[in-house]
């Protein structure tokens, strides 16, 4: 999505440079928050305050929440019927690997270190700790995060 | 009204512990969804999952007017994607300046640093609860594997091939029609 925001934010209007397009995108990354909303609206409030700020929400929000509802109309209405209830069982198992895709593509980010193999099983570490809290008690994933960042901190110079 | 209150919440919650972009969220999103509130069962929970990765757009404001909707009808939706959007947008608008600078700190990199294995550890959280739905015995007529081999064979197709969540899905329900119909 982010090439698409660039070519209108950038090249189509030129409410900024590439620099500073470049600046934001990567600040909004280390923010909290979906990226894209972000950027939609941090830009519609420089370009246009808070109507602009409104405005580039509801246009990036909308068109496809309003088809999320209509399509969740047509779930609620078949999923009982026999050959619909095959189709999901057949997109489980798709959802399961598109998942494991975030997981595999964004692992080599999260074990990344500058101190080699013992920063790298520290990570490893990590990841099984957390997964394992998260299963055995009902800890709110928010819980998780937060203690992460305390980790984060107190790991600093050890992985 | 108080469920109006609650949608605001907890996507405001998600999107606010929600660090690295959308997909990192959905462990997020399920656990206030499904455990905390139980708006969802976890089965359409990762129904609706499964048809908003057929639609375009970021997937944590579709999910957000979805539920939403679910709950309260379109005061419900708005409800929610305000939570999910307003929020996190403020804090960027207000922290902007700053952030230039200190984006590049080692505070905040050490802090990320802590955050990204536990959001591997959530993805895996989530794939693990919808494991036994999706794999179980009951998972569909015909028995286990031809699902996991429709799970081995899309992983590839999608980290290697990077192929388009939609065209995956869409494979994946004619084949689970197929297995209906000749099971």
């Amino acid at each position: 999505m982010i090439p698409l925001l660039k070519l209108e934010v950038v090249d189509t209007n030129g409410w900024m440079t590439d620099e500073e397009f470049i600046d934001l995108y990567a600040v909004a990354s280390s923010l909290p928050g979906p990226i894209s909303t972000n950027l939609a609206g941090y830009l519609g409030w420089r370009v246009a305050g808070l109507l602009g700020a409104v405005c580039a929400l509801i246009g990036l929000t909308a068109p496809t929440g309003i088809a999320m509802v209509a399509l969740g109309g047509v779930y609620h209405a078949t999923k009982d019927f026999r050959l619909v209830q095959g189709a999901l069982a057949g997109i489980r198992p798709v959802v399961i690997a598109l998942l494991m895709g975030v997981v595999v593509t964004f692992l080599p980010k999260a074990l990344m270190s500058d101190r080699g193999r013992k920063g790298l099983a520290l990570k490893g570490a990590a990841i099984l700790v957390a997964f394992l809290a998260a299963v055995v008690t009902p800890l709110h994933p928010a819980v998780l995060i937060a203690s992460g960042a305390i980790v984060g901190q107190l790991m600093r110079s050890t992985w | 009204m108080s469920s109006l209150f609650d949608l605001f919440v907890s996507f405001a919650r998600v999107t606010i512990f929600g660090f690295g972009g959308g997909p990192s969220m959905i462990p997020l999103v399920r656990g206030e969804v499904v455990t905390l509130r139980g708006w969802l069962s976890p089965e359409m929970f990762l129904d609706a999952f499964a048809f908003g990765n057929s639609l375009p757009g970021p997937i944590v404001t579709k999910l957000a007017v979805y539920v939403g909707h679910h709950v309260a009808g379109w005061p419900g939706a708005a409800a929610a994607l305000l939570g999910a959007t307003v929020p996190t947008i403020v804090l960027m608008l207000s922290i902007m300046r700053i952030m230039t600078v200190i984006r590049k700190s080692p505070a905040l990199e050490a802090s990320l640093a802590g955050i990204r294995p536990i959001v591997v550890a959530l993805l895996l959280l989530v794939v693990w609860d919808f494991a036994p739905a999706t794999f179980g015995v009951d998972a569909g007529v015909a028995g286990p594997w031809p699902y996991v081999l429709i799970a081995v064979v899309s992983l590839y197709l999608t980290v290697r091939r990077n192929m388009h969540p939609v065209v995956l899905i869409v494979v994946g329900g004619v084949v689970g029609m197929v297995l209906t119909l000749v099971a």
